[in-house]
């Protein structure tokens, strides 16, 4: 188990959102305040952790025949878990990501970890994966906030700072009210991952080289 | 293994999948456990925050319903707070149109906290004004009996409404002598007397009007007819029917009339229930010399000009036109029914 290397993989190389493609729909929906990006990705950093674990545990027990159903149920309870736990505590995030809580459950980047990850890998690997992946995702979402924030209204750091208003950078008339819009959400996401492959191709240049020069 | 794996027959499988689900199962029984109160207290303080946001700004406990044991018929509702404060809503006898409904926070010191209108029949411009915050301010503090200036008290009526003004603080006065009348204990609905709750009373008076001599209660009757102006028929006991029409070609676009028709098809009596007309011309159409006209009429009704026999009111023709085609319909309705 290499923490370092899967942090760096969850994170950039094999970023869930950027490079894997997956859990775009939340991605592009609720990215409209830190707030809410912030607590999207805690979210499903802290779901996608506890079904990793769970499942990996099981992956023994779990006959291969009728494992996608048992994944579900898995993910699922954890989903509802945590939807239940933030309408206790944090009702005010769970009234504005809404459906976006229990979609999680349908989530591709949950799903995909169980599969691909946890149902060949030891309980601790699996731990350290649903943490790095889950970071990688809220990496992605609080960038995609920070610039929707940003261009769309005008402020940052919306739901936190400054008693929830945010700072206003420059006045929201200014603004260009699209970016807070779905569409808004598509052009952020295509530049951030555009960017990220554009930094992706160039390291790799980068270290190939030193492999050589090596 | 692999090939273990591949025979796991279907007992196999459902038992580990029945296992994993009742271990999800534990885990979220546990969750909703912890988690299942403080939902619903949080539900709880919303709920309580729409009702105070005007009458208890600020107060975020609980609210809870009280029994109220007095004989005061015009007191709806007692809510209590748990720091002794109260909400009651109260529909004041005195009010223009019959229809006034106010909700009265007093805090624990017998002051109020603030009034708002819940509903109201009043006329706009006029009456209608008791719902604007400004009027509304001047009742927090107040305490005890509460009286407009032109009864020796200290609230300014709304000018040219005297008569909502002094319902408000007929409701307000009510809702203080009510405190005093509420009993601990769970609250239990079927100490609440019939005539209090919203809505019955009011109809009864309203319906008869329309069927003079009929004081019991209408049923409704199922009108399967095509007459889309026809809001409702009621079977009023073996008198008649009373049918609620809205009929279209009137001058504002609303209005809705009741129209009592008896056993052989002939008009009892009329009434506007809700009129956008000009008051003092298409309004007029709610006097009751106007109204009498229709007494006894039958079949199609239509004013003078298109050959029947109502006397169109004078500048309105439109909201006569209109009320003819209601009457009509509401006629054609009752026939319908056989």
């Amino acid at each position: 188990m290499d923490f370092k290397k899967q942090l760096k993989e969850g994170l950039i190389t094999q970023n869930p959102v950027t490079v894997q493609l997956l859990g775009m729909c939340s991605t592009m929906a609720i990215t409209t305040s830190l707030f809410n990006g912030l607590g999207m990705g805690l979210s499903v950093l802290v779901i996608l952790t506890m079904s990793n674990i769970f499942i990996s545990a099981l992956r023994k027990v779990i006959p291969s025949k009728i494992r996608i159903a048992c994944f579900i149920v898995v993910i699922a309870t954890f989903v509802t878990v945590v939807d239940l736990f933030l309408q206790a505590y944090l009702e005010e995030l769970a009234a504005n990501l809404g459906v976006f809580i229990p979609l999680i459950v349908v989530n591709c980047i949950i799903l995909a970890r169980a599969e691909s990850f946890c149902y060949k890998n030891s309980v601790p690997a699996a731990a350290v994966d649903g943490i790095c992946q889950g970071l990688g995702y809220t990496l992605v979402l609080v960038i995609m906030c920070l610039i929707r924030e940003f261009i769309g209204k005008g402020s940052f750091g919306g739901g936190i700072l400054n008693g929830g208003k945010g700072i206003q950078i420059f006045p929201a008339e200014f603004a260009v009210g699209g970016m807070a819009l779905p569409v808004g959400g598509f052009l952020t996401l295509a530049c951030v991952i555009a960017a990220m492959q554009y930094f992706l191709n160039r390291s790799k240049k980068g270290t190939k080289k030193e492999e050589v020069a090596g | 293994m692999n090939e273990t794996k591949k025979e796991a027959g279907v007992i196999q499988l459902t038992v580990t999948l029945f296992a994993i689900c009742a271990v999800c199962a534990l885990i979220l029984g546990l969750t909703n456990m912890i988690t299942a109160p403080v939902i619903l207290q949080n539900q709880e303080r919303k709920k309580t925050e729409a009702i105070t946001a005007d009458v208890m700004p600020g107060y975020t406990g609980v609210l809870s319903q009280v029994n109220y044991i007095g004989s005061d018929t015009t007191i709806r509702s007692i809510l209590k707070g748990d720091d002794g404060s109260f909400v009651v809503e109260v529909s004041p006898k005195t009010s223009y149109s019959g229809n006034l409904t106010l909700m009265v926070g007093i805090d624990p010191n017998r002051a109020i906290t603030g009034i708002s209108v819940t509903q109201s029949g009043e006329s706009s411009g006029l009456g209608a004004r008791a719902s604007e915050p400004e009027w509304r301010a001047q009742f927090v503090g107040k305490t005890g009996e509460v009286k407009i200036t032109k009864d020796g008290g200290e609230i300014e009526a709304i000018s040219g409404a005297s008569i909502t003004s002094r319902g408000v603080c007929e409701a307000v006065t009510s809702a203080f002598a009510a405190i005093d009348n509420v009993s601990d204990g769970p609250f239990d609905p079927s100490l609440v007397p019939p005539s209090e709750q919203p809505g019955v009373g009011d109809d009864l008076v309203e319906m008869g009007g329309v069927i003079p001599g009929f004081d019991g209660e209408a049923t409704p009757v199922e009108y399967t007819g095509d007459d889309d102006t026809v809001l409702s028929i009621s079977k009023a006991g073996d008198m008649g029917y009373i049918v609620e029409v809205a009929p279209t070609g009137s001058f504002s676009g609303t209005l809705t009339i009741q129209v009592g028709v008896d056993t052989n098809g002939k008009v009892t009596g009329i009434g506007i229930i809700e009129s956008g007309e000009t008051p003092s011309l298409g309004g007029r159409a709610s006097e009751p010399e106007w109204q009498a006209q229709f007494v006894g009429q039958s079949g199609t009704v239509a004013v003078t000009v298109d050959g029947g026999e109502i006397e169109a009111i004078a500048g309105a023709t439109l909201t006569s036109t209109a009320v003819c085609a209601g009457v009509t319909s509401a006629l054609a309705a009752v026939a319908s029914l056989g």
